[in-house]
């Protein structure tokens, strides 16, 4: 048996790296690709496009509108008229317009509750959300600065946050890992199962099946192949563009990380095999992988949070290994968890992994038999 | 006769039957965008709420309880913990249970009526940064207020000086983020689909070799690829109208602009990604390059680069030079602002130019690419 698998694996290896094209394109994807989405990805409110209405234009309001600066807020424009703001807003030219109102200094001065408007431009919601919650920081920070440091009200509580993890909130330690487990999921669906639909389009398939070789050698050489090619390309990506571009602190745990991700590969490619029982044809693959491909990628935690999620919804992600994957890979590489806190996981990702692979492995034998 | 051209037709005639034979992907291609909004029409939503914190509450006074409804009754956090021991605060962030551990020491009442300034300490998962820093921002907000009425129930004479701010957000006065999702899924979906399904039409003529009829035939590329770019082009539109359907039924978005000006731009689009798709299909040797090049180039930059979620301005430069070379970026301002700002073409010309250009390149690359010859 280990001969036969051995010389199948060969030809699994050659047909892969004779392909140039798409070895070129594997390389890309985990290299490239990986680079630009780390620089890319970052929800957080940053360079906001900010124009500033100042109609009071007093020393107090001046010095308001000193306080919305990068990286946060990039204010480009100040703007005089109404018309201004409606055409930017309108063009798409500045995201959030900050108002001051003509007494703001005079109220201010007077003890009563200033104003101060904050106009965002609410196609994208969730980042309007956050700009707006930070002007209302701003403008706490900004009260608290002119009741100045003697407080005639006694103590109050000191706030003292403390970022664990990731302590200057890099996005790219989280955006590149993201992409990573993302290309992982994406490679390890579509490469074998784009492997095997070949083989039936070519017709090779049938002739390997009078060979003397079992069914589940021309399974296992598939998936051996396959997996061995993401892992090693995941490693690549690590230490070609992760630690020694992005900077992310070596936190141990490499050896668990890439035993899940084998683990999570060959899930992956479980489901692959299953694709390529059903389809005849590599344009049946490709919307078969769609329909399967991107509520994973998408919606197992990745790129949005879970709990923000309808419950009904995040149900539906404990299906998904790419769930108990993402929080083990960042878990071990960014949170350096030690394994036993993991253990859930860990756990989830193992029945899950070998349910699917035990499935599709029967399902793909009964179709080979 | 359709076509006034005949070699045209046939091309188109051939393509057509090729797809009807396979009911699977006759069933999947109209299927798959629809069940792709489904899913992510409800699922997909960034709000930033229900965090799971767990608290370490050693003063166990009524200051820190009043403190904890604060911050529960808040629609952004959700407690599920309550850990006796400072570690446990830790151990529940690195298992990635929870995304944040607040800290009450136990003199924080005695502390806020005598001596002075308890410290309220927050842990925050950094590992998911957008929502570290929304989470460290909500809890100084809840601080700030929880002062304020302090002081205010201490000194009712004295004044503050306060600032109110009246957040508004136009075009989404709601701040709903399936307003924002939906149309974008609209773009998002136009993007890869097309081109996905044509980046298999000539390359699977190359792997089986039927190519060579093509070669022999007088067929012109232009025609070739023209011929091969019409049906794929016809499922796609009849997706979009779909897609477009599902959003005002099911979705509800409301939808301010026109829906000719949309129509058209969308038709511009899919003739970008189309011919995109058709232009790797001529680029490759093999079904399986092309498919995961197109894949890759298509799928997830349309998620990220193409202002979904983040607005362009907000990306770092290579990120954004890389929305700008991609054409979502482009349609997905049109889109917006179709839907959410009813604005006319007259707003868009630079963003519909771009868009014919890389239509033009697009589909003039691919003409050029298929040389009448076998290498």
């Amino acid at each position: 048996m280990w001969r036969r698998l051995l010389s199948l694996l060969k030809k699994e290896y050659t047909q892969f790296f004779r392909d140039r094209a798409l070895m070129y394109i594997v390389l890309y994807v985990f290299t490239v690709e990986i680079y630009v989405a780390g620089t890319g990805f970052n929800i957080e409110v940053r360079n906001y496009p900010t124009a500033i209405y100042d109609r009071d234009n007093t020393q107090l309001s001046v010095s308001l509108a000193e306080k919305f600066r990068l990286p946060h807020f990039n204010v480009t424009h100040f703007i005089h008229t109404d018309q201004e703001m409606e055409r930017l807003l309108n063009e798409g030219r500045v995201s959030l317009v900050v108002v001051i109102p003509q007494d703001f200094a005079r109220h201010l001065a007077e003890g009563r509750p200033a104003t101060l408007q904050a106009i965002a431009d609410g196609t994208i919601s969730n980042t309007a959300l956050l700009a707006l919650g930070y002007v209302q920081i701003i403008s706490q920070r900004f009260t608290q600065e002119l009741a100045g440091p003697e407080r005639p009200t006694g103590p109050g509580v000191v706030y003292k946050p403390r970022v664990l993890f990731n302590p200057n909130l890099k996005a790219e330690w989280f955006s590149s890992l993201i992409e990573l487990f993302s290309v992982i999921t994406l490679v390890s669906i579509l490469l074998p199962a784009a492997a095997i639909v070949r083989e039936k389009e070519y017709g090779t398939l049938e002739q390997l099946l009078v060979t003397p070789l079992r069914p589940v050698e021309i399974m296992l050489a598939k998936v051996l192949s396959m997996a061995s090619i993401v892992l090693a390309a995941s490693l690549l990506s690590l230490f070609l563009v992760i630690y020694p571009i992005f900077h992310l602190p070596w936190r141990g745990g490499l050896l668990l990380f890439l035993l899940s991700t084998a683990l999570y590969v060959f899930s992956a490619t479980g489901v692959g095999l299953l694709i390529a029982t059903v389809c005849r044809t590599l344009s049946e693959t490709i919307l078969l992988l769609l329909i399967i491909i991107t509520p994973v990628l998408f919606l197992s935690g990745s790129w949005t949070p879970l709990e923000a999620m309808p419950y009904w919804m995040g149900l539906i992600t404990y299906l998904s290994p790419l769930r108990y994957y993402l929080n083990i890979g960042d878990g071990l590489l960014l949170r350096g968890t030690p394994w036993y806190l993991l253990q859930d996981d860990l756990l989830g990702l193992t029945i899950l992994g070998l349910l699917l692979f035990g499935f599709c492995a029967w399902r793909f034998r009964k179709y080979l038999g | 006769m359709l076509f006034p051209n005949r070699r045209l037709q046939a091309v188109v005639v051939k393509e057509v039957r090729e797809i009807r034979r396979s009911p699977l992907y006759l069933a999947l291609a109209f299927a798959v965008p629809l069940i792709i909004e489904i899913l992510f029409g409800y699922g997909l939503t960034l709000d930033v709420k229900n965090i799971p914190f767990a608290v370490a509450d050693h003063s166990r006074s009524r200051a820190s309880r009043d403190f904890l409804d604060r911050i529960q009754h808040s629609p952004y956090f959700h407690r599920k913990f309550n850990p006796d021991r400072f570690q446990d605060l830790e151990r529940l962030l690195q298992e990635g249970k929870v995304r944040a551990g607040l800290i009450f020491f136990p003199d924080f009442e005695r502390r806020l009526y005598t001596s002075g300034d308890p410290e309220f300490q927050a842990l925050i998962d950094g590992s998911f940064p957008d929502r570290a820093e929304a989470i460290r921002w909500y809890l100084e907000a809840i601080t700030f207020e929880y002062n304020q009425a302090l002081a205010r129930r201490r000194a009712p004479g004295l004044t503050f000086p306060t600032i109110q701010v009246e957040p508004r957000a136009w075009f989404n006065p709601d701040l709903k983020s399936k307003n924002f999702i939906v149309p974008g899924l609209l773009v998002t979906t136009l993007t890869f689909y097309p081109a996905l399904l044509a980046s298999l039409a000539i390359v699977r003529e190359k792997e089986t070799g039927s190519i060579l009829n093509v070669y022999i035939s007088p067929i012109r590329p232009w025609e070739y690829v023209v011929g091969k770019l019409l049906p794929y082009l016809g499922i796609a539109f009849i997706n979009y109208l779909f897609l477009f359907l599902m959003g005002d039924w099911l979705f509800q978005v409301p939808f301010r602009g026109s829906f000719i000006f949309l129509t058209g731009a969308t038709l511009l689009f899919l003739l970008a990604t189309t011919s995109l798709g058709l232009l790797m299909s001529t680029l490759f040797k093999t079904q399986v390059a092309s498919m995961l090049l197109t894949t890759v180039i298509t799928l997830i930059p349309a998620f990220i680069y193409s202002g979904f979620f983040i607005s362009v301005p907000s990306m770092g430069a290579e990120a954004q030079f890389m929305a700008y070379i991609l054409p979502p970026t482009y349609f997905m301002e049109i889109v917006r602002g179709i839907y959410l700002k009813g604005l006319g073409p007259s707003f868009y010309l630079p963003q519909l130019l771009a868009l014919s250009l890389f239509a033009a390149a697009f589909l003039g690359l691919a003409i050029r690419r298929v040389r009448k010859r076998v290498d």
